[in-house]
């Protein structure tokens, strides 16, 4: 089913991907740009990439047991398309997502909705929405501590889009005179009985949550809080102001009373031991981040991340050893394997990152070109990842994107242990 | 009728620079009400035009009300669809729909690429941003000295010239606080958009940073039309389309 559907996502894509009319008229005819019952768009990429892999890494022993090989090369293509129908105040949005991928393992397909969902728009100061919705809260570009109701963002390539959850909310917004320009309510029901959200924690829970943002003194703040439900109560604050022409800085702050988190019980190492076990903690996290443009276009964003559910560098060797073991030893390999789908492999998943992306618009007056630098540290083992990359937009619905990333560290260490050592893809991406 | 010959006389040989001086803010506010309502929402098309010939068009719908709250979103290239931007006075956010959440940025910060930015495609009442500091009056045009009110304005000092009778300007020499000359604004075809607006439809943009590069700017449905204030929110910006 999931096949089917994929065909036809690409199917869709290349056949929206053909020009309609010739192009290079002087003229604007405005009326064909005005508001329609029914409009959409979409991409369709292609993204080959060449990885070299560390075959004594644990990543390598998860990710390929038993096997030698010293390289990858893998095929991967998607396809997006997202529509908006409309009657009157009513709309139904829609994002469906698509992705292909061939290596030698054979070829994987995957389709699904990202976003459904209907929403009334009851005057400019109120809006309903129910369905599936991918939210974005927080300040932050790479990490977000208080995206409490979302899937974990990839750091990487934090402006991927990403599935949401099925849930229901409003919205009241008010303008102001004053130093309190605007105030907006929004409140959120996530559920996860009936079956629905089985991917944002146990089953038979509602999450009740409510973010209340005001742009105050030219500086804009939420406060949020998520009743108990999957993941206990919790509190997140966040903000972001400009500090002139060419500086902005933000932060967030989050407080979860009972976060859940699986870690690996002593004696797991041997294989034979009690493995995996469930905990809650009363966990703080925030993030301090600012965002820097130079006279000459050049941006820097540095972003510093503390991850309060992080695991710590004596749980992480614990992992990393248990892995290791898997090489010989089936039974710490399976309690190995489990640990990494349920915490240990997660982006970010310790607890000190520093984050810097330098990238420079249109060097040498070359238009459309934008190459850029990104370095993500582990700051508690000094192990970290550089991605140079340089993206290209010259011809029209385009973007071409040549990407390269290290991971260096020592053994035993967050970064020294991916799979990968070096990673280069191209991606070519047509918008339509 | 001997007195008024004499006063008559006396009037026609006074020096040039005796007339009354002209008021410049008031005669920059008539410019900018000249180029469009107060509050009012209107398209745009933006074409960067390379040396080989080659263009990129980019098509805009923007909505502005009173003196500091501006929104304005692409409806195409598909590259760039959805993407809004809102201003309120020097507070400027970009919402990109891959990213889902709107990002603070700077006046300085191009949306686009070419020889347009921010401050072009977000641009306030002239008389907003800048102060007046002379007038020249020419032949069929003044010219007026503009210097940027804070340090948050793009450019820091502009060289505007205004047709006398239409009162619209001409060209608009934007310069850097340094002093080098960032891009030149040519207005032309001056066309009637209905409801009592008659101004320029095209506004062509040459820099001598981007040698050879022109950008070209098309206005159309131009008209008058009130907001309510919380359409220039960051809750709103993500529906900014459905105010079409």
């Amino acid at each position: 089913m999931r096949r089917a559907a994929a065909a036809a996502w690409a199917l869709a894509a290349v056949v929206a991907a053909v020009p309609s009319r010739a192009s290079g008229e002087e003229t604007f005819e405005a009326s064909a740009y005005e508001k329609k019952a029914l409009e959409w768009k979409g991409y369709a990429e292609f993204r080959p990439e060449e990885q070299l892999l560390r075959r004594d890494s644990a990543g390598f022993l998860l990710q390929f047991p038993g096997q030698t090989r010293t390289a990858l090369a893998r095929a991967n293509g998607a396809a997006e398309l997202a529509g908006v129908l409309r009657h009157e105040t009513l709309s139904l949005s829609f994002t469906g997502h698509a992705t292909y991928q061939l290596d030698y393992s054979g070829q994987d397909v995957d389709a699904r909705v990202y976003d459904g969902y209907a929403a009334w728009q009851a005057g400019p100061r109120a809006v309903l929405e129910v369905g599936k919705r991918s939210l974005r809260w927080g300040k932050g570009y790479a990490f977000s501590p208080v995206a409490f109701l979302e899937r974990p963002r990839d750091p990487t390539d934090p402006e991927l889009s990403r599935e949401g959850f099925i849930m229901a909310g409003g919205e009241l917004v008010q303008s102001f005179d004053g130093p309190v320009k605007t105030l907006a309510l929004t409140a959120l029901v996530l559920p996860t009985t009936w079956g629905l959200n089985p991917d944002f924690g146990p089953s038979g829970h509602v999450d009740v949550a409510a973010k209340l943002y005001g742009l105050v003194l030219d500086t804009d703040v939420d406060l949020i809080c998520t009743a108990p439900g999957t993941q206990g109560l919790r509190f997140g604050a966040d903000f972001s102001r400009n500090l002139g022409s060419n500086v902005e800085i933000h932060g967030e702050w989050a407080l979860a009373t009972g976060a859940p988190r699986m870690v690996l019980a002593p004696g797991s190492v041997s294989g034979s031991g009690v493995g995996l076990a469930p905990e809650t903690r009363r966990t703080m996290s925030y993030l301090v981040g600012l965002r820097y443009l130079t006279e000459r276009e050049t941006t820097f964003i540095l972003e510093y991340y503390r991850n309060g559910n992080g695991y710590s560098e004596e749980e992480f060797r614990q992992f990393f050893a248990l892995a290791r073991a898997g090489s010989t030893d089936p039974a710490a390999l399976a309690v190995a394997s489990r640990a990494a789908a349920q915490g240990y492999s997660r982006p970010n998943a310790m607890r000190n990152y520093l984050y810097l992306r330098i990238s420079q618009n249109e060097p040498f007056d070359i238009l459309y070109l934008v190459p850029a630098l990104t370095a993500i540290v582990n700051t508690d083992d000094g192990s970290f990842s550089v991605i140079p990359e340089v993206t290209y937009t010259e011809v029209k619905n385009l973007e071409l994107r040549l990407r390269f990333a290290v991971n260096r560290g020592d053994a035993f260490t967050d970064y020294g242990e991916k799979p990968v050592v070096a990673r280069a893809e191209l991606r070519a991406r047509y918008y339509f | 009728m001997k007195t008024l010959a004499t006063l008559l006389c006396i009037l026609a040989a006074l020096p040039a620079g005796a007339a009354p001086t002209v008021d410049g803010a008031g005669l920059l506010s008539k410019v900018d009400r000249n180029l469009e309502p107060e509050s009012y929402e209107m398209y745009r098309k933006l074409v960067n035009i390379e040396p080989d010939g080659s263009r990129k068009e980019y098509v805009l719908y923007s909505v502005k009300k009173g003196r500091d709250k501006l929104v304005a979103i692409f409806l195409d290239p598909p590259s760039e669809r959805d993407r809004a931007t809102l201003r309120l006075g020097d507070n400027m956010w970009l919402y990109i729909p891959s990213v889902g959440k709107p990002v603070r940025i700077t006046s300085l910060q191009s949306i686009i690429g070419g020889v347009f930015n921010n401050a072009d495609v977000l641009r306030l009442d002239y008389a907003v941003e800048y102060d007046v500091q002379g007038v020249q009056e020419e032949k069929d045009v003044y010219v007026l000295s503009l210097k940027a009110k804070t340090a948050e304005v793009a450019y820091d000092k502009l060289i505007m010239r205004v047709d006398r009778k239409t009162v619209l300007p001409t060209t608009i020499e934007c310069y850097a606080a340094s002093g080098l000359l960032i891009k030149t604004l040519r207005f032309s075809d001056v066309k009637d958009f209905g409801g009592g607006i008659r101004r320029p439809a095209t506004l062509e943009t040459d820099s001598p940073l981007y040698r050879g590069y022109r950008s070209l700017m098309m206005y159309a449905k131009i008209r008058a039309r009130q907001m309510p204030d919380e359409v220039f929110t960051l809750n709103y910006l993500p529906r900014t389309k459905e105010l079409r």
